[in-house]
């Protein structure tokens, strides 16, 4: 098998994913204060998720195959469009908060569609790039991404009242239900990059190393975000807020020369749903080319486009889109939670029966 | 009206990155044009600012339903 991805591309890749669902839940999620908290948990808990995401994928060069050695020729075909229309769905949800975000705070009288388009054309390029090329892009892009979150990190640690902080973990059960939220929005959805990039290493351990790295790199920086969005505003002000790093940046200065900083937590949302929505769609494309028979680079216009016409249809306003992702967490639980185990299982048993057959045949020879 | 005009600017630049798959004799032609075609009916109608059925409301309706999940607060 060619070496299409290197540990080192699929670190920085999942990364960009990771930040992609930053905004998911606005200013707090259901822990309140104890947000932060629940990032971390919920990093620790994807951890088996991750190894049994990994697991399905070991060995297997394309993603059909993935789901045909553990259910089938039919019933992986069928998994296959299962996924694959979620895929397209968790897309469309990724640019519909793009295209809030945009059109809230930066380009108020710019009709969404424009916005929802032009982000289907950006991923349809970089669709009909090749795994190498994309891996490229992370590569670049990831740095860029991550100094800004750094400096926003940095810039507002003078403004931060720690104290708001406390008490830590005073109501479990609602920590318990954010992490659960966290563990879904934020790492959960990572099957899909998980499934669609691996393929493209060959050596497992580099896999696996590559996608340990980016959970615990996103763990720590999205709950360093959620500390200082909330030692910057406090708890009643960050949950007023649909997009509080913004609101957090732009109360920041960074000198004359860098005086709007929001600007640069813009273009970061930006990368960073370009590349969820993208990686959800190049799996989509890449489960969805050998049950349609399509080559995979002519797929790339159409997904977008359809992902891009889904976000503009699913939500008529940001009241309804951060209500559906208050319910999206259960929507979601079946198929990341459920059924990849569920398939891992039927993986192991269909090997193992496999093997038995293949050690009597050769016996009675 | 801008909208409108936009739309169509995005279809041309995807039928202008498409246009040797559409103009050659592969399998699919059809179906992706189909595909285009509904793209473009739903992105015209989301620029006239038409409201289209969304499936949305009844998957929420739907988890509401559900015993445990009716009791969830939602933000």
């Amino acid at each position: 098998m060619q070496v299409k991805l290197t540990q080192h591309q699929l670190f920085c890749l999942l990364c960009l994913f990771f930040f992609g669902g930053i905004s998911y839940i606005g200013g707090a999620n259901e822990a309140g204060r104890d947000s932060w908290l629940s990032f971390l948990i919920a990093g620790v808990l994807i951890i088996p998720l991750l190894f049994c995401f990994l697991g399905l994928v070991k060995g297997e060069q394309d993603v059909e195959a993935v789901f045909c050695r553990a259910a089938g020729k039919w019933g992986g075909r069928f998994l296959c469009l299962l996924y694959g229309v979620l895929a397209i769905y968790v897309s469309a949800v990724a640019i519909s908060i793009f295209v809030y975000f945009i059109s809230e705070t930066a380009l108020i009288r710019t009709p969404r569609v424009v916005l929802a388009l032009l982000m289907a054309l950006t991923i349809a390029f970089l669709l009909r790039c090749k795994l190498p090329a994309l891996g490229r892009f992370g590569e670049m892009t990831f740095p860029i991404v991550a100094a800004f979150v750094l400096i926003s990190i940095l810039a507002t640690l003078p403004q931060c009242n720690f104290r708001d902080l406390l008490p830590v973990a005073r109501h479990i059960g609602e920590l318990l239900n954010g992490t659960w939220t966290s563990l879904l929005l934020h790492y959960g959805e990572c099957f899909f990059p998980i499934l669609a990039l691996c393929t493209g290493i060959r050596d497992h351990k580099e896999r696996k190393r590559g996608a340990l790295g980016a959970v615990a790199f996103a763990a720590v920086t999205l709950c360093s975000v959620f500390i200082k969005n909330l030692c910057s505003l406090d708890l009643y002000a960050v949950t007023s807020y649909y997009f509080p790093s913004f609101a957090v940046a732009s109360s920041i200065s960074l000198g004359p020369f860098f005086q709007r900083f929001e600007i640069f937590v813009a273009i970061n949302f930006a990368f960073c749903e370009l590349c969820k929505a993208g990686l959800c769609l190049l799996f989509a494309q890449k489960a969805l080319a050998p049950l349609l028979h399509f080559q995979e680079k002519a797929l790339a216009g159409p997904l977008a486009l359809t992902s891009a016409n889904l976000a503009l249809l699913l939500f008529g306003s940001e009241m309804e889109l951060y209500t559906w992702l208050g319910l999206y967490k259960y929507f979601l639980t079946p198929f990341l939670v459920l059924l990849p185990p569920t398939l891992l299982l039927s993986r192991w048993l269909r090997d193992r029966h496999r093997r038995r057959t293949a050690g009597r045949k050769t016996a009675g020879t | 009206m801008d909208s409108i005009v936009m739309v169509a600017f995005f279809y041309g630049a995807f039928a202008a990155m498409e246009w040797p798959f559409l103009q050659s004799k592969q399998r699919g032609r059809a179906v992706y044009l189909l595909l285009l075609l509904g793209n473009l009916f739903v992105s015209l109608a989301a620029a006239s600012e038409l409201q289209l059925p969304t499936p949305t409301p009844w998957m929420e309706r739907l988890i509401r339903t559900l015993p445990f999940f009716s009791e969830q607060v939602v933000a």
